[in-house]
C-alpha cells in the first residue's frame, strides 16, 4: 500500500493546464482515486492540442515508439525498479485483487508490450512495418500508408487491469494521439504507463492524456466529441449504448461489450488420471481476474460418460479452487460483492434442501463457490469465483444450450474433446463464439487476438493509397 | 384462517406501528404456516436452529434471500394455484429473472389498499396516473399490478397508464392526461419509476413544457437508477420534477418496493421553512412489515443507526417467505424509518464480464 493512500489519476500533455481543482474517490476504506474536475478542465483546449500535437508522433518511425514503449514494459517487469512497485501498490485496491493477482496479471500483460511481441505484433498485422511510416509499395500501379487517426479517444470502463493499456498501445502504434478515460478498475497501469513513456521520450509528453472521471456523471459535450477521429469503448451494454449516443454518427465506435465465457470439459479430461489436472487448469482459469474478464469462464458444461462423472468431478473441482485460495488469492470483497457471496450461499443452500439434485462447494474464507446443477439451462452468477457446473451428453449438443447466450459469447475454452475441438468450434460459430482455446490460454490471448472477431488494428487507422500516375 | 385474519387487520387505519408483542404474534403464526407448507424452507429453518417450538420473536425468524427467487420457486402452500406470477426485471436471459408466485391475490390487494390509503389517498380521491406500462398488457410486473389496484379501488377508475407495450413513454397522450386534470382542477398522483421520469423530465425540457397541476397533487417516485448508464442526483430529479409540474418538492413521495416483497415503504420529503433545506423523512413501512439491519459480514442484527444490509419480515409474503435478505443497505433510525444508502462512493464496476452488467454500470 502506497503510504499516503492516494493516487493521481490522471497524466496531461506538458502544455496543457490541469484544474486545481481535484475530485477524489475512495476505492476503498484507506486508498483513494484523485482526478482532475471534470467541469472544470477545458476538454476542448485538451482536444485541440492533442490534435495540433499529433505531428510529433507521426514523423516518430514506429519502430522508435515500439523500443519506447518495450522500455517502459521492461521497467514493469524489473523487481528493482519503482514502477513496478508502484503499479503493483495502486493496482491492489484499485481493482480489489490481491497482491499475488496483482503480480500474475502484471506479469501476464507486460510479456505482450516488450519491443519483442510489438513488432512481431506490427509484422503479423502489416506484413511490412514500414508501411505505418510512409507509403510502400503493395502492388504493381499502387503505393500504400497506414494513417492511424489523428485523435483516439478511448473510454475504458469496465476492464481489467492492463486492458487499457493495450488499447493505449494500439492507438500509440498507429501514430494516433490519445485521450483516455480509464475505468476505476484499470486505472493505475494506463496512468503510470503513460507517465513512464513520457520519461522516454517528451513526444508523449505532448500526444498522450490519460484521466478519470466518472462517465455515469460526467459526459464530454458532442462539439467536443466531433473532433475526434476514433472512439473506443469498453463497457457494459448499457454505458457503450450512453457513449453513442453522445457522440456524432460521423465518428466511427469500436465496442467492446461485457462477454460471457464458457468452459466445456470434454469424457477424455475425466479420466481417472487426468481428472485431477483438469480440474487445476479449469480453476487457475475462473480464478485468473478473480473471474471478471470476457475470458474468463462463467459456466461450465461437463460432459457425461467419462470415468469420472460430472457430478463427483465438481469436488475435486472445488479442492482446486481451495488450492488457489492459497496461491493466487481472491482480492478482498466489497461490501456489495459480499452481500452477493451471503446470497448465493443462501439461495443455493436453500435450494439444495429443496431436493433438487443441486450441490454447492464453498471455499473457507467465502471467497469462491462451486455449483453443481442437473438443469442444463445456460445461467451464470454475479459474484467472483463463483462458478455453475453443468451436465452435458455430448460437447457437440454445447451449441444448443448456449444459444440463448448468442448477443454475449465469445470465448468458449475446451479441455479434452481434442479430435472433435474443430467440429465443436464450428458448431459453436454460428452462435456468436469467436474464440474457441485451452483452459490454460483462456486468460492469456495473444496480442494478436481477435477480439470479439475483430483484427488488432481494425478500424483504427485508414489505408492511403498513392497511385502510379503517368505524367 | 391466518390470511383471513391479515387481511383484517390489514384493512384496520393506519395510525402507527403496532406493539412488538401484536407484530410478533402474526408473524410467528406466519412462520409457523410456512414451516408447515414449506419444506425446503423447514429444513432450512431448522438447520439454523429455529422451529415453531423454539421461536421467541420475529427477529429469530430465518430470512430467504432475494436470489432464491431467482433460483426456483419460494411457495408456502399449494404451488399449483398461483393466482399471479410477478418477476423482476433482470437480464434478458431467462433463468435469470426472479418470480414471486402469488397464491393469494387478495392479500396483496389488502396490502396496497391499506398502505395507499393512508399515504395518499386519506383526504382525497386523486386522479392516478400512472408512468408503467398496463398491468393488462404487463402482467408480470407487480408495480403495473400495484398501480392497477389503486386505480380501481382507490382512483375509482380516473387515470391510467402512460407507457406503451414497447416499453416507451406515451408523450403526446401523458401531456393531454395532465392537461386535463390541469383544466379539471382535480388532484392527482402521479406515479412512475425514478428513470423513467428522467427520461419524461428530459422530454419537457427538450419540448419547452410544464404544468400546473391542482393543489394536493402529489409525484410518487420508486425505482432508483441501480445498472443505468445515467446517474442523477435525487435532489436534482426533484427538483426538476417540481418545477416542471408546479409543486413542491415536499409533494413528492418516494415508494421502497421489491418484486420479492408484497408491501411497500414510504418515504416523505420536507423543505424546512426557515433554511429551504430538503430533509428525507426516511422510508416507513406498513405496521405489518418490520426490518432489521444486519453485519454484511456476519448477518448478525445491528443496534439502531449502524449500516448494514436489509431484512425485512412483511406478514404479506404469507405465500411465499416473509422474512426476505435484500441486497440493499441501510440504516434503520430511531423512529424515522429506513434510510437507504445509495451507490457506495468507488463501487464502479470492475471487469468485462458480462456478470458485471448486473452491477453498476459507469
Amino acid at each position: 500500500m502506497m503510504s499516503n493512500g492516494v493516487f493521481d489519476a490522471y497524466q496531461l500533455p506538458d502544455e496543457s493546464e490541469c484544474p486545481e481543482r481535484l475530485n477524489s474517490v475512495n476505492v476503498s476504506e484507506d486508498f483513494s482515486v484523485r482526478y482532475p474536475n471534470f467541469r472544470a478542465l477545458n476538454k476542448d483546449a485538451l482536444v485541440k492540442l492533442l490534435i495540433e500535437n499529433n505531428v510529433a508522433i507521426k514523423s516518430m518511425p514506429v519502430s522508435e515508439i515500439i523500443q519506447a514503449i518495450g522500455r517502459v514494459s521492461e521497467r514493469l517487469m524489473d523487481k528493482d525498479d519503482p514502477l513496478r512497485y508502484e503499479a503493483l501498490d495502486v493496482m491492489v485496491p484499485t481493482a480489489g485483487i490481491s497482491p499475488q493477482m496483482a503480480e500474475t496479471i502484471l506479469a501476464g500483460m507486460s510479456a505482450d508490450w516488450t519491443e519483442k511481441t510489438l513488432t512481431e505484433l506490427v509484422e503479423r498485422e502489416f506484413t511490412n512495418p514500414k508501411i505505418l511510416d510512409s507509403f510502400q509499395r503493395i502492388d504493381s500501379g499502387r503505393s500504400q500508408m497506414v494513417y492511424g487517426f489523428t485523435l483516439n479517444l478511448t473510454v475504458g470502463s469496465g476492464t481489467v487491469p492492463g486492458v487499457g493499456v493495450t488499447a493505449l498501445i494500439r492507438a500509440l502504434l498507429l501514430k494516433s494521439s490519445i485521450l483516455m478515460k480509464p475505468g476505476l478498475g484499470d486505472v493505475a497501469l494506463p496512468v503510470l504507463f503513460a507517465r513512464a513513456l513520457g520519461e522516454e521520450n517528451e513526444v508523449f509528453r505532448k500526444c498522450l492524456a490519460v484521466f478519470y472521471w466518472d462517465g455515469a456523471k460526467e459526459r464530454i459535450e458532442r462539439k467536443t466529441l466531433e473532433k475526434v477521429g476514433v472512439v473506443v469503448a469498453y463497457g457494459s451494454d448499457d454505458s457503450i449504448r450512453s457513449i453513442r449516443d453522445q457522440v456524432s454518427r460521423k465518428t466511427d465506435v469500436i465496442s467492446y461489450s461485457h462477454r460471457l465465457g464458457v468452459g466445456l470439459v470434454g469424457r477424455e479430461a475425466l479420466s481417472e488420471d487426468k481428472a485431477r489436472e483438469t480440474a487445476q487448469e479449469v480453476a487457475m482459469s475462473i480464478a485468473t481476474f478473480d473471474q471478471r474478464g470476457c475470458v474468463s469462464p462463467q459456466v461450465l458444461y461437463v460432459e457425461q460418460g467419462g470415468q469420472v462423472a460430472p457430478e463427483d468431478w465438481v469436488q475435486v473441482l472445488a479442492s482446486g479452487m481451495e488450492e488457489l485460495e492459497e496461491q493466487l488469492p481472491a482480492g478482498v470483497l466489497s461490501q456489495e460483492e459480499t452481500i452477493g457471496v451471503q446470497q448465493i450461499h443462501a439461495a443455493i443452500g436453500l435450494k439444495q434442501l429443496g431436493g433438487t439434485g443441486v450441490q454447492i462447494y464453498k471455499g473457507t474464507r467465502k471467497s469462491w463457490a462451486v455449483i453443481f446443477e442437473p438443469e442444463i439451462a445456460l445461467k451464470w452468477s454475479d459474484c467472483r469465483r463463483v462458478i455453475y457446473v453443468k451436465p452435458i451428453t455430448d460437447l457437440m449438443t454445447a451449441k444448443t444450450v448456449l444459444a440463448p447466450g448468442e448477443d454475449y459469447l465469445q470465448t468458449v475454452a475446451i479441455a479434452g474433446a481434442s479430435s472433435r475441438k474443430e467440429d465443436i468450434a464450428t458448431s459453436l460459430t454460428q452462435i456468436g463464439v469467436t474464440r474457441v482455446t485451452s483452459f490454460q490460454q483462456a486468460p492469456w490471448p495473444k496480442p494478436w487476438w481477435h477480439h470479439d472477431g475483430r483484427s488488432v488494428f481494425q478500424g483504427l487507422f485508414e489505408l492511403i493509397d498513392l497511385e502510379d500516375v503517368v505524367d | 384462517m391466518l390470511a383471513a385474519e391479515l387481511m383484517r387487520s390489514f384493512g384496520e387505519p393506519i395510525t402507527g406501528p403496532w406493539s412488538d408483542a401484536a407484530f410478533s404474534n402474526l408473524a410467528v403464526k406466519v412462520f409457523e404456516y410456512q414451516y408447515k407448507n414449506n419444506p425446503a424452507y423447514a429444513k432450512y429453518s431448522k438447520n439454523r436452529g429455529v422451529t415453531p417450538l423454539n421461536i421467541q420473536s420475529w427477529k429469530d425468524i430465518p430470512p430467504v434471500p432475494t436470489l432464491a427467487f431467482k433460483e426456483f420457486p419460494i411457495i408456502s402452500g399449494s404451488s399449483g394455484v398461483a393466482e399471479a406470477v410477478f418477476k423482476t426485471s433482470g437480464t434478458s436471459l431467462g433463468n435469470q429473472q426472479g418470480e414471486h408466485h402469488i397464491l393469494s391475490l387478495s392479500l396483496y390487494r389488502a396490502s396496497i389498499v391499506g398502505s395507499m390509503k393512508h399515504h395518499f389517498y386519506s383526504e382525497q380521491r386523486p386522479t392516478l396516473i400512472a408512468l408503467v406500462r398496463d398491468p393488462i398488457e404487463s402482467p408480470s410486473s407487480s408495480l403495473s399490478f400495484m398501480l392497477g389496484e389503486a386505480l380501481n379501488s382507490l382512483s375509482m377508475g380516473r387515470g391510467g397508464f402512460y407507457v406503451g407495450q414497447d416499453n416507451r413513454i406515451q408523450y403526446e397522450k401523458l401531456v393531454n392526461g395532465l392537461r386535463k386534470v390541469e383544466s379539471d382542477g382535480v388532484s392527482v398522483l402521479f406515479a412512475g419509476t425514478a428513470f423513467a421520469f428522467v427520461h419524461w423530465v428530459d422530454w419537457l425540457d427538450q419540448q419547452g413544457l410544464y404544468f400546473q397541476l391542482p393543489e394536493s397533487s402529489q409525484i410518487m417516485e420508486t425505482g432508483g437508477f441501480k445498472g443505468r448508464s445515467r446517474v442523477i442526483p435525487r435532489l436534482d430529479l426533484y427538483e426538476a420534477l417540481a418545477n416542471l409540474h408546479g409543486i413542491s418538492v415536499s409533494s413528492i413521495v418516494s415508494e421502497y418496493g421489491m418484486t420479492e416483497m408484497l408491501s411497500q415503504f414510504y418515504e416523505k420529503t420536507v423543505v424546512e421553512a426557515e433554511t429551504g433545506k430538503v430533509r428525507h423523512l426516511g422510508y416507513r413501512p406498513p405496521p405489518w412489515v418490520r426490518s432489521l439491519v444486519l453485519n454484511v459480514d456476519t448477518l448478525a442484527p445491528l443496534p439502531v443507526g449502524k449500516e448494514g444490509v436489509l431484512c425485512h419480515f412483511d406478514l404479506a409474503n404469507l405465500g411465499s417467505a416473509m422474512a426476505i435478505l435484500t441486497e440493499d443497505v441501510g440504516v434503520v433510525t430511531e423512529g424515522e424509518g429506513i434510510r437507504l444508502v445509495g451507490r457506495l462512493d468507488g463501487a464502479e464496476e470492475r471487469g468485462c464480464s458480462l456478470a458485471m452488467n448486473d452491477f453498476h454500470s459507469d
